[in-house]
């Protein structure tokens, strides 16, 4: 955060001076300069002009200001916000938000969690849907809307998205799980990270329960394999040690079915395929699978990954 | 090869509901409904070709003439006046809990319409009161003996939908207190004493539901269609099922591919399941259909 700011007030961009980004967070915050600030931005800025700033620096504040949509960003670690609103005459406002996530896994999961298709290029993935541009870079989403797009609000969307992307200094890491997923028949944008259970059943119902103990301290990817017509979903679970992995293998076998179960890979009651293993500390389960062979390869590539992979991901 | 299929328990989801031994309606007003548990709940879906799209507010008559056959076909009256007489009684103080999002509110028209038909049961005006966030202090709510629910249905960051269960829970002191679970249970909503057994009409609008939410504040247009309907029932539970049906049958359309609700909506099944409120399972639901045909999707 330290670096964030310096980098911010940095002579070498003009228009840095025209947005002081330094979000609050108490995490990042308590230990370096950044204190307790928000998004600063100008009286004009490509001819708009600035009507309303708001910084939500608590839950409670989150909750007021996004009516109905706080918990999905508080699922994500949601740390703090800013939120200024544009206007210019004959034109509908535009509105940029940022979100402090905390860290960069958390923002690329909240965009994973939001976009259907990336689409954009701004930040380390974009969509644009008319009327709205969200992104995400190190560990900010932003978005940008208005309520009707016309060529100006269209224009500016994207100036402010490059103004802002370019605020923010460095790339983040995308969580390291990424690395454990087959790449053939993958569809891009079907990758959905997540540390929350309310997220399980995101591509393919599984429960409404947290049979696999998914929390703070796991991590969790939901993939989507195929296409729409023999689509597969992936999903990988990394715990945060042997024990805790084998309690919800256990957890989900009890749960989920209501024999034993003394294979990996498997037909369920309704003629689909389904596979369920551990590896080291995670566990690897493949829903709605159309052959065998799928189910079989996504599992073993998926293995094979994770027996790859050296030292903390 | 020879294997054997491996069989999984219910995980229990909106469409394959377990079945209670009935459901318990709190909201009872004598000869509304049969106390028999063997009786489907009913719920009435009436669509209006001329109901217009997003953006355009639609005309008081054509809303009008919707809600009162709806509600006609759902008490078994023979004409409006006697279909209110079996809803709300001339002494009655009543709130219409209506909904204020700011991308998608109930209708003007939904609301004058309600209004229009409790005004002529013998209610005095001052008796009658609509809100949104104002239920807990406007003194019409605080002395209410009979709450008509209506809001549209639209897709929910962490409930799954915006549904006429979820549209109560202004009423609650905290509201964030329900949000556990996805929303879980809030059918418990309907204890709270200013709710229990007071809710005689619900009214889910239809005319263009959201069925996909994008961004913090999860709404553009792109992800409403109009759809042009009305889904109206004694039984909250049941409306949002059949609602919820209807979404998901627009999603599996637009995107060509079973896409789930996330989170899944099982606040709905869990009204049933859980707090025997009403019904979720499509079996048990006695769906009418009147009015516009093309693109039900139900």
């Amino acid at each position: 955060m330290y670096y964030f700011c310096k980098k911010m007030i940095s002579p070498k961009k003009d228009l840095v001076f025209l947005i002081i980004l330094i979000l609050p967070t108490s995490s990042y915050c308590m230990k370096t300069p950044c204190g307790k600030t928000g998004l600063n931005i100008p009286d004009t800025l490509h001819g708009w002009v600035s009507k309303e700033t708001l910084h939500m620096e608590t839950r409670e504040a989150l909750y007021d200001y996004i009516d109905g949509g706080a918990e999905q960003f508080i699922s994500y670690g949601y740390a703090g916000a800013v939120s200024k609103t544009f206007e210019k005459p004959g034109e509908p406002e535009v509105r940029a938000e940022i979100f402090d996530m905390q860290d960069s896994k958390n923002a690329y999961g909240i965009f994973s969690n939001i976009r259907y298709e990336e689409n954009a290029g701004y930040g380390q993935g974009a969509q644009y849907v008319k009327g709205a541009l969200f992104f995400w870079k190190d560990r900010y989403f932003i978005n940008i809307t208005t309520i009707e797009e016309t060529n100006e609000t269209e224009s500016f969307i994207r100036q402010l998205a490059e103004f802002i992307q370019d605020l923010i200094p460095e790339p983040g890491e995308k969580p390291g799980i990424l690395k454990v997923l087959p790449i053939q028949d993958l569809d891009r944008n079907g990758i959905l990270y997540f540390h929350h259970y309310i997220w399980l059943n995101a591509y393919h119902f599984i429960s409404n329960d947290n049979l696999f103990f998914i929390d703070d301290e796991t991590d969790a990817l939901l993939a989507r394999y195929g296409t729409a017509d023999e689509r597969s979903v992936l999903l990988v679970i990394h715990y945060n040690n042997t024990g805790d992995m084998e309690k919800a293998y256990n957890n989900f076998i009890s749960q989920y079915f209501t024999g034993v179960l003394n294979t990996s890979i498997f037909q369920t009651e309704d003629d689909r395929w389904m596979g369920l293993t551990a590896e080291k500390d995670f566990i690897i389960a493949v829903f709605n699978g159309i052959t065998e062979k799928q189910v079989r390869r996504l599992i073993q590539e998926t293995t094979e990954r994770i027996r790859d992979l050296s030292g903390s991901i | 090869m020879a294997h054997q299929k491996i069989t999984r328990r219910k995980m229990i989801k909106n469409t394959t509901a377990a079945t209670v031994g009935g459901a318990l309606f709190l909201n009872s007003l004598p000869g509304i409904w049969g106390s028999s548990s063997e009786k489907k709940t009913r719920v009435v879906l009436i669509r209006d070709e001329r109901i217009p799209d997003y953006g355009t507010d639609p005309d008081q008559d054509v809303v009008q003439e919707m809600l009162d056959r709806a509600v006609i076909e759902l008490t078994g009256a023979t004409n409006i006046n006697e279909a209110w007489e079996k809803i709300i009684r001339p002494d009655d103080i009543v709130g219409i809990k209506t909904n204020a999002w700011k991308y998608l509110p109930t209708p003007k028209e939904v609301e004058n319409g309600l209004k229009k038909r409790i005004l002529k049961t013998g209610v005095a005006e001052n008796n009658i009161a609509i809100s949104d966030r104002g239920v807990r202090n406007m003194p019409v709510f605080q002395k209410a003996t009979a709450l008509i629910n209506t809001r549209p249905m639209r897709t929910h960051a962490w409930s799954g939908v915006g549904s006429l269960l979820k549209n109560q829970i202004m009423f609650a002191e905290r509201p964030s207190a329900y949000h556990d679970d996805a929303c879980a249970d809030l059918a418990t909503l309907w204890e709270l004493p200013q709710i229990k057994g007071k809710t005689r009409l619900n009214v889910l609008v239809m005319f263009t539901p959201l069925f996909h939410g994008v961004g913090p504040h999860h709404f553009n247009k792109e992800y409403v269609w109009s759809y042009k309907g009305l889904v109206v029932s004694f039984d909250p539970v049941a409306a949002d099922s059949v609602g919820l049906q209807i979404i998901q049958a627009r999603r599996r359309e637009y995107f060509g591919e079973d896409r789930p609700l996330s989170p899944h909506a099982k606040h709905i099944e869990y009204a049933e399941t859980r707090h025997r409120l009403g019904v979720a399972d499509p079996a048990r639901i006695e769906l009418v259909r009147l009015g516009y045909k093309e693109g039900m999707l139900i």
